[in-house]
């Protein structure tokens, strides 16, 4: 008889022994659940847009035209104070759209020192914006000048550095909770569609929706793939087999997803697809439309009138 | 050309990349209104049978005619041509996420009949119709990712059926889908058929073959046209089945009814089945 080898022996279990930090999971793991929940819950949430709040209730379009105005106002204040106003009404709208204040808050705290900290804390510094000093960090011997820069005597934070660089912060930070309070309280293809609405070709955002679409998919497939190999991993794994996957994964996944494409081009064929995009959008405005609207723009007119005149 | 037949396919011949045959010396006609099913194991050709019948890919050799017009790519370039054949063939795709392609239901039910310029109204009615018919109406605003399996396939079905095709292509219809969607899906075959479609499906389930076609095709494992038939007779032609590799020794049908006989080894011999009426077996 053939398949000696097959079979059962259920023996007796060893006595596990737990190494390491319990519940600690490996780097492919990580990354894969941070991205996944990323897509999933972080950039377009639909639980929060379900929930009902004040921004969920206002006319995508009416959002993207309102909440856009208010990024370009806010790129064109001058005074601290006003922008500090801003930010604070971002965080009154977030918890009036029922969005938690902790997320809110990280979601644009994180990127803020990751993006645009790196970039402007130099500016601190009498080294590149002279100025009055406020707090000394290095004093040395004599001057000296490195190509065109010159260095000081003693490097110091300025008083003009500083309050550059908080507008700067403070621009950015206000402009980054304007469009994740859009992204949290709009559906990605409610957006889309007011992005159309405003003359923004469509092919680009039907690229993007499809993008949006098939990410969801090509991640949900590499997040089998990577529980499959997980079920049949005996033993602990190498940190080396472990990125030696990753990188074939990258191959197999690029292979997967222009293989997906030319089926999804051959479906769109079949349903009449011949280059030319038609959508049919189903919007109407409501009352609270024209409320908002009409709120918006009479206080980003003030604030810009409070800078300007 | 007989004016009945809506596709007669003539020796086609399709490979993949040159190398991989698919489908070797395929004929058959399919008349208006029939049901029929095309039978085969898996790589059989069957998909790129639908695909080649929907124009999606065209044979190396062979012909396909539709309604009496020979399809090829370069008739289907030219748009009158193009929008009467997308407009009377429709195709449901295996996997229903390659064809759920759009950001919502509402967008991906939308978009074959807003293609083939209708009147958005008319779009509006097709949509409601078809959505309530199959109970989706829910899910317009949800993104194709958050639908499950049924709902999906139900999804595809409607953006399909939107745009009010002749022809319906369905490549193995029941794939992942639970008894209960299963059943319904039959049903909804049924309504179609009695509003005078014509209707071809691809499957290896044998059940739901009785019960969704009149005729059979079979494609062995050779990519050609073993038999075809009536599809009662095919399903009890457990030697045509057991050479397409359709049914195993140890599991098949007889008068209509699945068997299964109680064997616990693994190929080490076999048996000689010799079948009556009434379900006598003999091993």
């Amino acid at each position: 008889m053939k398949l000696q080898w097959l079979k059962t022996d259920y023996g007796c279990p060893p006595s596990p022994q737990l190494k390491g930090s319990p519940g600690k999971k490996s780097y492919i793991e990580k990354t894969l659940k941070g991205i996944t929940s990323f897509f999933m819950n972080g950039l377009f949430s639909e639980e929060i847009i379900s929930r009902g709040g004040l921004l969920q209730s206002i006319d995508p379009r009416v959002k993207v035209l309102t909440l856009g105005l208010l990024v370009v106002a806010v790129s064109l204040y001058k005074h601290l104070s006003v922008l500090l106003i801003v930010y604070f009404a971002t965080v009154v709208l977030a918890y009036f759209s029922r969005i938690g204040l902790r997320f809110f808050l990280l979601r644009v705290w994180l990127f803020i020192p990751l993006f645009s900290g790196i970039i402007a804390l130099p500016a601190l510094l009498n080294v590149f914006v002279p100025g009055e000093p406020i707090f000394d960090l290095v004093t040395f011997k004599n001057e000296t000048a490195l190509g065109p820069l010159r260095i000081p005597g003693t490097i110091s934070i300025t008083r003009q550095g500083a309050q550059s660089v908080s507008l700067f912060i403070m621009r950015v930070a206000a402009s980054v909770s304007i469009v994740v309070l859009l992204t949290l309280t709009t559906r990605w293809s409610h957006l889309l569609k007011a992005l159309r609405v405003y003359r923004v070709p469509q092919f680009f955002t039907f690229i993007l929706g499809m993008s949006y679409r098939y990410i969801h998919l090509l991640l949900r497939q590499i997040e089998d793939t990577h529980l499959a190999r997980k079920s049949r991993t005996i033993g602990r794994e190498k940190g080396v087999s472990g990125r030696t996957w990753t990188v074939s994964q990258i191959k197999f996944v690029l292979n997967r997803s222009m293989s997906t494409g030319e089926k999804v081009y051959l479906a769109m064929v079949s349903r009449g697809f011949t280059y030319e995009l038609k959508t049919m959008d189903n919007f109407t405005l409501k009352p609270v439309d024209y409320i908002w609207t009409a709120g918006s723009l009479t206080a980003i007119a003030i604030t810009l009138g409070v800078t300007w005149i | 050309m007989d004016i009945e037949n809506i596709f007669e396919i003539r020796n086609l011949h399709y490979s993949f990349s040159g190398k991989y045959t698919a489908l070797s010396d395929v004929s058959f006609d399919i008349r208006r209104g029939e049901r029929v099913v095309i039978l085969g194991a898996n790589g059989s050709g069957k998909s790129s049978l639908l695909n080649i019948l929907d124009g999606l890919t065209f044979p190396q050799k062979g012909e396909v005619r539709f309604m009496g017009h020979t399809v090829s790519e370069d008739i289907l370039k030219d748009e009158g041509f193009n929008r009467f054949f997308r407009n009377r063939v429709g195709f449901v795709f295996q996997n229903s996420d390659i064809q759920l392609f759009c950001s919502t239901v509402w967008d991906e039910i939308t978009f074959g009949p807003l293609h083939l310029d209708l009147h958005p109204d008319e779009v509006k009615t097709r949509v409601l119709e078809i959505s309530e018919l199959l109970g989706i109406v829910k899910l317009w605003d949800r993104a194709p990712y958050q639908l499950s399996g049924g709902e999906k396939k139900k999804v595809a079905i409607a953006s399909t059926i939107a745009v009010n095709p002749d022809v319906l292509l369905f490549d193995e219809p029941t794939n992942g889908l639970d008894p209960r969607s299963q059943a319904e899906l039959v049903d909804f075959l049924e309504i179609l058929h009695k509003r005078g479609k014509t209707i071809i499906t691809s499957t290896h389930d044998l059940n739901i073959a009785r019960m969704i076609s009149d005729r059979a095709i079979v494609l062995n494992e050779c990519h050609g046209v073993e038999t075809e038939g009536p599809t009662p007779a095919i399903l009890e032609d457990t030697k045509i089945l057991l050479k397409v590799n359709l049914i195993h020794e140890h599991i098949h049908c007889h008068d209509g009814e699945m068997h299964r006989h109680p064997h616990g080894h693994l190929g080490d011999h076999a048996h000689e089945h010799k079948h009556g009426r009434g379900h006598r077996h003999e091993h």
